[in-house]
């Protein structure tokens, strides 16, 4: 699965891309639990102290945030666009 | 420097005499309507909603908020206030810098400008005191040549200029005013009204001047707040850290990309593939970047100052690459080329234009070019920046096809016969968020007192999941009341005149504690919704005056009627009638009109309007 990351996530990661061995039908969870090991500094920014999704992060599928689909049970495939994003907004 | 004597140094020029008087603001009017954008639509509609907006009789209204030329952090702001030559609605512009705090510091609440002079001049404000002087030195100059002509004259240091260029001098019904950081009182076409009465620039010279405040220690308390929230580590302000800050408003390139709420070729797609990342903050940042510039009292420092190094525009230095004129002269033209947007973007400063109003006129153009509907050898094709950059020079002159694009996207495409070709409210481009794919934008769109326009309700703070406010950004219910609460807000913000930005960080307790201290008054959070409420309904009725009402309350059947075809948007529409129905319950208005009950309710108390208020 290709994963984008976008603004100051780019810095956390080092890179705008990566690539992740994982199946079709892997849900969101598994997903974020794979950057978090992955890249440990990303861990702060995936997961609140309940350890749900952080409101610091926004993780779209296809262009849709996953709060609008199934949260961290959204199932994914590997044809999908994966975007993750900080907080944004502006003028 | 008293904060609470807000409102007691207004001065009125007539500029056919010659002459300026200071008269304080009715103290009812800095109650009820606090400042900035409050105030200067109250002295608007005094002068009468029926005025033609390129008349000398059109009032033109430069004012501060309370707040302006405070410590407060992001208190950096002050409005220009008139009927809008675009519109023919009351619009304001808000600009940052250091030009509304210099015109504190020199004295002054705000500048009112009656008439018109019958050579070209200037305001030159120092003291306490201002004159008119000759501007035809600087008549026919660019913007930043102006800046320079003028720091010649005074001296760089504790100067501020803000003027027209050749755009407003030559009646652009887009022309902006712009400072000397290249901030600008951008949309409504307010430097227009300039060149019709003649005034080049506003000059003011002014050291920086101390709050003087009833409660210094909660003062002190009520600006520690703001910078801690402003400062949090967890939000988008953050200095260094925040995608704001770090990025500019142009982070936003690649998130509305991705949810297919980014309008390309004019608005016939909602994404702009990979494109939108050769033109995003992020590219921006890894590639032209060399300064963070900021306005007075701002640790944010959102502005990106760039310089590009290679290509037919190499030399180039210049701010600010933001997402708005990225957007509107980038993918909206089909443009991927970052240093041709910092290019143009350059020009618009210079030349004293709305950048989201002239990538608009291109994007019609081109696309009325492609259909065949131009003259001959006035076509203009997708993504040609020479001939964008071109034909900037030529709009501002009046030349070829400049010479219909002068009069704005709406009225060229309607001259052309093809009226649904411009991507306008009540004659206003629309911004940066494709209502398809943001639909509460969409409503923010068609319900804003001053045509289309993002900042009137940035409703997009909770659609992009910024603001802890749930709102899936597909889907309308819901979106009457949200619109409004932001549409109130933002009223008084701009009133105080705070940098929307501050509203990533604060909410309505902590601007109602900063006015509070400022003033010395007890004020809470529902004193600012109400303030807020009331405003907005003071500018609708301006505008139900002249003539506006539900049949105005519109989006371009393009975001109505041809669904989006972009992932995270695809098959959506805006459902503009169901929303609009929605926000005039939530309003309490009747077909898009304020009732008189409505009117008594917020006490705009119209039998108010005194000789007090410039014989209006």
């Amino acid at each position: 699965m290709t994963v984008n990351f976008y603004a100051t996530l780019r810095g956390v990661v080092g890179q705008r891309s990566v690539e992740l061995p994982l199946p079709d039908g892997t849900p969101v969870r598994e997903l974020v639990g794979e950057l978090a090991r992955r890249w440990p500094a990303l861990a702060e920014h995936l997961f609140d102290e309940t350890g749900g999704l952080s409101r610091r992060v926004n993780l779209f599928v296809g262009g849709r945030n996953v709060r609008w689909l199934d949260g961290l049970a959204t199932a994914l495939r590997t044809d999908q666009v994966i975007d993750v994003f900080p907080p944004v907004a502006g003028g | 420097m008293k904060l609470r004597d807000f409102g007691s140094a207004i001065a009125h020029v007539n500029l056919a005499r010659g002459t300026s008087e200071l008269r304080p603001a009715p103290e009812e009017w800095v109650r009820k309507y606090i400042g900035a954008r409050g105030l200067g639509v109250r002295y608007v509609l005094a002068n009468g909603p029926e005025v033609e907006p390129l008349s000398p009789e059109n009032l033109l209204c430069f004012l501060n908020g309370p707040l302006t030329g405070s410590e407060l952090s992001m208190s950096g702001r002050w409005a220009c206030v008139t009927k809008s030559p675009l519109t023919g609605t009351v619009t304001d512009s808000h600009q940052g810098g250091w030009t509304g705090a210099r015109l504190r510091w020199a004295g002054f609440d705000g500048l009112i400008f009656e008439g018109a002079s019958e050579h070209p001049v200037y305001a030159f404000v120092e003291d306490g005191t201002i004159s008119l002087r000759d501007a035809s030195e600087v008549w026919g100059k660019g913007i930043h040549e102006t800046v320079a002509f003028f720091r010649e004259r005074y001296g760089e240091k504790d100067l501020s200029v803000n003027a027209i260029g050749p755009a407003g001098e030559n009646r652009v019904r887009f022309a902006a005013w712009v400072n000397e950081d290249d901030r600008a009182f951008g949309r409504g076409g307010t430097g227009a009204v300039g060149g019709v009465k003649r005034l080049k620039a506003i000059v003011i010279r002014a050291a920086l001047r101390k709050s003087d405040v009833p409660d210094a220690e909660d003062w002190r308390s009520v600006r520690r707040e703001v910078l801690e929230a402003i400062r949090d580590e967890a939000s988008i302000t953050s200095p260094k850290k925040g995608g704001l800050s770090v990025y500019g408003t142009n982070v936003l390139m690649n998130i509305t990309n991705s949810i297919g709420a980014l309008g390309a070729r004019n608005s016939q797609q909602t994404a702009f593939g990979e494109g939108a990342e050769r033109i995003s903050g992020e590219y921006v940042q890894q590639n032209l970047l060399v300064h963070d510039p900021t306005c007075h009292a701002c640790p944010v420092a959102c502005k990106k100052e760039v310089e590009v190094r290679e290509g037919p525009w190499a030399g180039l230095h210049m701010e600010s690459v933001e997402y708005e004129p990225a957007w509107s002269l980038g993918a909206n033209c089909d443009n991927d080329d970052v240093a041709a947007v910092a290019k143009l973007i350059d020009q618009s400063n210079d030349l004293g234009l709305d950048p989201i109003e002239l990538g608009n006129a291109f994007s019609m153009w081109m696309e009325a070019s492609e259909r065949g509907l131009v003259p001959a050898g006035q076509e203009l094709g997708w993504g040609d920046t020479r001939a964008m950059v071109a034909l900037t020079e030529a709009l501002v002159q009046r030349r070829g096809a400049g010479a219909l694009l002068a009069e704005g996207p709406a009225r060229a495409a309607a001259q052309l016969g093809r009226p649904e070709l411009a991507m306008a409210v009540k004659g206003q481009a629309v911004p940066a968020y494709d209502p398809r794919g943001l639909k509460g934008m969409g409503l923010g769109y068609a319900t804003s007192n001053r045509g289309a326009c993002h900042l009137r309700a940035y409703v997009a703070a909770a659609e992009l999941g910024v603001v802890p406010v749930e709102a899936d950004p597909l889907e309308w219910r819901g979106k009457g009341a949200l619109v409004k609460a932001f549409q109130d807000l933002h009223a008084f913000s701009d009133s105080l005149d705070l940098c929307k930005f501050s509203a990533f960080a604060e909410d309505a307790g902590h601007y109602a504690r900063q006015y509070a201290a400022a003033m010395g008054i007890e004020f809470g959070p529902e004193d600012v919704m109400r303030a807020g409420e009331r405003i907005y309904n003071l500018e609708r009725h301006f505008n139900n005056r002249a003539g506006f009402g539900r049949d105005s309350d519109t989006l371009p059947a393009r975001f109505t009627d041809e669904p989006s075809t972009q992932a995270g948007s695809a098959g959506h529409v805006s459902e503009l009638a169901p929303m609009l129905e929605e926000y005039y319950a939530a309003r309490g208005w009747e077909r898009g009109v304020v009732p008189e009950a409505k009117l008594r309710e917020l006490g705009i108390g119209l039998a108010e309007d005194a000789p007090a208020a410039g014989g209006a």
